[in-house]
C-alpha cells in the first residue's frame, strides 16, 4: 500500500498547484515551489484526509515539513498509527 | 429490509440517531432509521475547520428563506445537515445547554416531564459514558487560538463574569466554549450514537432514501413511503410509532405533505386532510446573528501563518487552526433591563467570518452578536413543489431590533477594551442606531438554529402533546428541535440531543402501558 503514496500524493499536489504530476518531485518545497498558502491549506488537508487513512503520529516530536518528500514520510507514519477509535 | 419493524425513525440527525440507539437497546424491538442524505464519509466532516466546505454539497440541504422585510429584503441562505449525524456533522461543534429559565418555560408549556431536573438528567446522558460507550465526546478545544484570551480579558474589562467552559449559557458570563470533538476531530451524534450500534441485528440504517409521506390507516400512522436514489418508490410499515426527526424545517414539511396541518393550506395544495392541526409550521424561531468583522493586524498580513507548519501540526497531533471549530469563545449577557436570562450572545471567531465561513482568505477575527431570545415568530409552509417555504420573520416583533442593537453596542465596547488595543480602522464601530440599522440590513444571517415549528404543549393548540405524540392521529411523534416551545439560549445541538434522550425515556415508558396494535 505504502508504495502508492508518492504517485497519489503527487496527483493531489498537482491539482492544488495547477501543475502536471510528472513535474512534481520529492525535493519540491510545498510553500516556495508549489505555492501552498492558507487558501489551499484546507483544500489540501481535505484531499489528504480523503485519500489516505491518517491517524496521528507522536506530536511531542517536532516535524519538519518542508518538501513533498517530508509529506510522504508523514503520511507513511500517520497511516500506521490510526487512533480514531481510541 | 424486514417487515417486522416496531419503530420507523425518519431522519438520522441529532435526534434520530439518539432514538435509533436508545430504542434498539431493547433487542426485542426492531428499529429502522431512514436518512435522505449519504453516509458521513466526507473528509470535511472530520476536519473541524473544514465544515463551511460542506455547504453546497450532498451533505447539506440547500435552502433559502423568503425575502426578509426587516433585513433589507434579503433572502438568507439556510443550510442544514443531510447525512448521518444531520447538522451535528456539518456544524461548528459547539456544545452548550441553555439557561434554566429556558427549561422552566418548557415545563410551563408541556409539563414537568420537561422541567429543569429532567433536562439536567437528559443532558448528562447525552455526554459520553464509558459504561455504555454511548453519547457525545465533549470537551475543551485541543489547541485554541491564543487571541481568544484577549477577547475574554476584554469581556472581563467591561464587567462580564468569567465562567468555566461547562457553565457557558447556563448563567451569565464568558468563557471558552466546549466542543463535540475527540482527538482533534469532529465527534458527531452519529459517532456517539450510531457507531456503538453496529453489532445490533435489530437496527437497520438506510441512507439515500427520501421519505415522501407518512402512510395512514384512517388516522393511525402505519408506515412511510420513500424513494431511493434510483427514484424507485417503496413503502415500509411499522407496528408501533413513526418517529419524525427531520428538524424544524423538514418535520413540519413532512407532516404537511402527509395531510396534517392547516386545512385551508392543505386544500390549496390538493393534499387530502388526515388531521386538522393548524399549528404545524407556525412558531418558527431562529437565532439571528450579526457579525462585526475585525481585519487582520499588520503582523498577520506581513507574516502569514506558514501553511506547511499548520499542515504538520494537524496531521501529527490534530492541533493548530485546522482543529479549530471556528467559534472558540463566547459571552452570554443581558442587555435589556429586567431580562430574566441572557438575551445576547457574543461569539468570538478566529477568522473574518464571511459567506458562512467559506471565504478563508482573511484572518483577523469576528464577534458575532446573537439575538438569543427572539420575540418574532415565523412560519414554514409548502410551496407548489411541496418543498418547504421558510419565513423566519426576523425582527418582525418590534422588541427584537433594539435588543440586537444594544448587543452590537456591547460588542463594540468589548473590541475597544481588547488588552492589545484594536486600531479603530480595523473595524466598523456599531455605536449608533443608524450604524446598527446598516449592519443588520446588510450582514445579519442565521446561526442555523431553527426551532419550534411543531410546538409541544399541554394546550390543544400545540402540535404535539408532552409525550410528543402528534395531535389528531395515533402512532406518530415528532422528536427534534421542532417541538421546542421556545428556542433555548444556546447553540441548539446539545439541547436537541438532550431532548431526544428525554423523548426516548418517555417512549420507552409508554411502551409498557400502550402495547402495539
Amino acid at each position: 500500500m505504502n508504495d502508492t503514496i508518492a504517485p497519489r500524493l503527487r496527483t493531489i499536489l498537482a491539482t492544488i498547484a495547477s501543475k502536471n504530476d510528472t513535474d512534481i518531485s520529492g525535493e519540491d518545497r510545498l510553500v516556495e515551489d508549489l505555492g501552498l498558502n492558507s487558501m489551499s491549506l484546507i483544500e489540501l488537508s481535505i484531499k489528504l484526509e480523503s485519500e489516505f487513512d491518517l491517524g496521528m503520529v507522536d506530536d511531542t516530536q517536532s516535524t519538519n515539513l518542508v518538501t513533498v518528500g517530508d509529506l510522504e514520510n508523514l503520511i507513511r507514519t500517520a497511516q500506521s498509527s490510526d487512533t480514531r477509535t481510541a | 429490509m424486514t417487515n417486522h419493524v416496531d419503530y420507523l425513525v425518519v431522519g438520522a440527525g441529532s435526534a434520530g440517531c439518539v432514538l435509533a440507539n436508545r430504542l434498539s437497546e431493547n433487542s426485542g424491538r426492531h428499529v429502522t432509521l431512514l436518512e435522505s442524505g449519504p453516509t458521513d464519509s466526507r473528509a470535511e466532516i472530520r476536519i473541524p475547520a473544514a465544515f463551511p466546505r460542506l455547504m453546497g454539497t450532498e451533505c447539506a440541504w440547500d435552502r433559502r428563506t423568503v425575502a426578509q422585510a426587516e433585513l433589507g429584503g434579503r433572502e438568507l441562505y439556510w443550510p442544514s445537515g443531510r447525512t448521518l449525524g444531520g447538522s451535528s456533522s456539518i456544524n461548528a461543534q459547539i456544545w452548550t445547554h441553555g439557561h434554566p429559565h429556558d427549561y422552566t418555560t418548557w415545563a410551563q408549556a408541556a409539563g414537568d416531564q420537561w422541567d429543569t431536573d429532567r433536562m439536567r438528567w437528559a443532558r448528562s446522558r447525552a455526554e459520553y459514558s464509558v459504561a455504555t460507550d454511548t453519547g457525545l465526546r465533549v470537551g475543551a478545544l485541543r489547541d485554541p487560538d491564543p487571541r481568544a484570551r484577549d477577547f475574554l480579558t476584554a469581556c472581563d474589562k467591561v464587567g462580564i463574569t468569567a465562567l468555566r467552559a461547562d457553565q457557558l449559557s447556563t448563567t451569565d458570563g464568558s468563557g471558552m466554549l466546549q466542543v463535540s470533538q475527540h482527538h482533534g476531530r469532529r465527534f458527531s451524534v452519529a459517532d456517539g450514537y450510531l457507531t456503538p450500534t453496529v453489532e445490533r441485528d435489530n437496527l437497520t440504517v438506510r441512507t439515500d432514501v427520501l421519505v415522501r409521506r407518512i402512510l395512514f390507516d384512517g388516522t393511525r400512522a402505519v408506515g412511510v413511503e420513500y424513494t431511493d436514489s434510483a427514484g424507485d418508490v417503496y413503502q415500509q410499515t411499522c407496528r408501533r410509532d413513526v418517529l419524525v426527526c427531520c428538524g424544524a424545517v423538514g418535520s413540519p414539511r413532512l407532516l404537511l405533505a402527509s395531510g396534517i396541518g392547516d386545512p385551508d393550506h392543505l386544500t390549496a395544495q390538493a393534499i387530502p386532510l388526515v388531521a386538522a392541526v393548524p399549528g404545524v409550521g407556525t412558531n418558527l424561531m431562529d437565532h439571528l446573528q450579526v457579525p462585526i468583522l475585525v481585519t487582520e493586524t499588520p503582523d498577520e498580513v506581513d507574516e502569514p501563518r506558514n501553511p506547511s507548519v499548520e499542515l504538520a501540526r494537524y496531521f501529527t497531533g490534530r492541533r493548530g487552526p485546522l482543529s479549530s471549530n471556528l467559534a472558540e469563545a463566547a459571552a452570554f449577557v443581558r442587555v435589556e433591563p429586567g431580562a430574566s436570562a441572557p438575551d445576547i450572545e457574543l461569539l468570538w471567531m478566529p477568522v473574518q467570518f464571511e459567506d458562512h465561513g467559506r471565504d478563508t482568505r482573511k484572518r483577523g477575527f469576528t464577534i458575532c452578536v446573537v439575538l438569543l431570545a427572539p420575540h418574532s415568530r415565523g412560519r414554514i409552509w409548502l410551496g407548489p413543489d411541496r418543498d418547504a417555504v421558510i419565513d423566519p420573520a426576523y425582527l418582525h416583533d418590534p422588541r427584537d431590533r433594539p435588543t440586537l442593537a444594544r448587543g452590537l453596542q456591547l460588542a463594540t465596547q468589548v473590541i475597544a477594551a481588547h488588552p492589545t488595543g484594536v486600531d479603530p480602522q480595523r473595524y466598523t464601530a456599531v455605536d449608533t442606531d443608524a450604524a446598527a440599522q446598516y449592519v443588520i440590513d446588510n450582514r445579519a444571517e442565521t446561526l442555523y438554529h431553527p426551532a419550534g415549528t411543531c410546538r409541544m404543549g399541554v394546550d390543544v393548540e400545540s402540535v404535539v402533546d408532552p409525550y410528543l405524540r402528534v395531535r389528531g392521529v395515533s402512532g406518530l411523534r415528532v422528536v427534534d428541535a421542532a417541538v421546542m416551545p421556545v428556542i433555548p439560549r444556546a447553540h441548539t445541538n446539545a439541547p436537541t440531543v438532550a431532548l431526544a434522550e428525554n423523548a426516548a425515556r418517555l417512549i420507552r415508558a409508554t411502551e409498557n402501558i400502550l402495547p402495539a396494535d
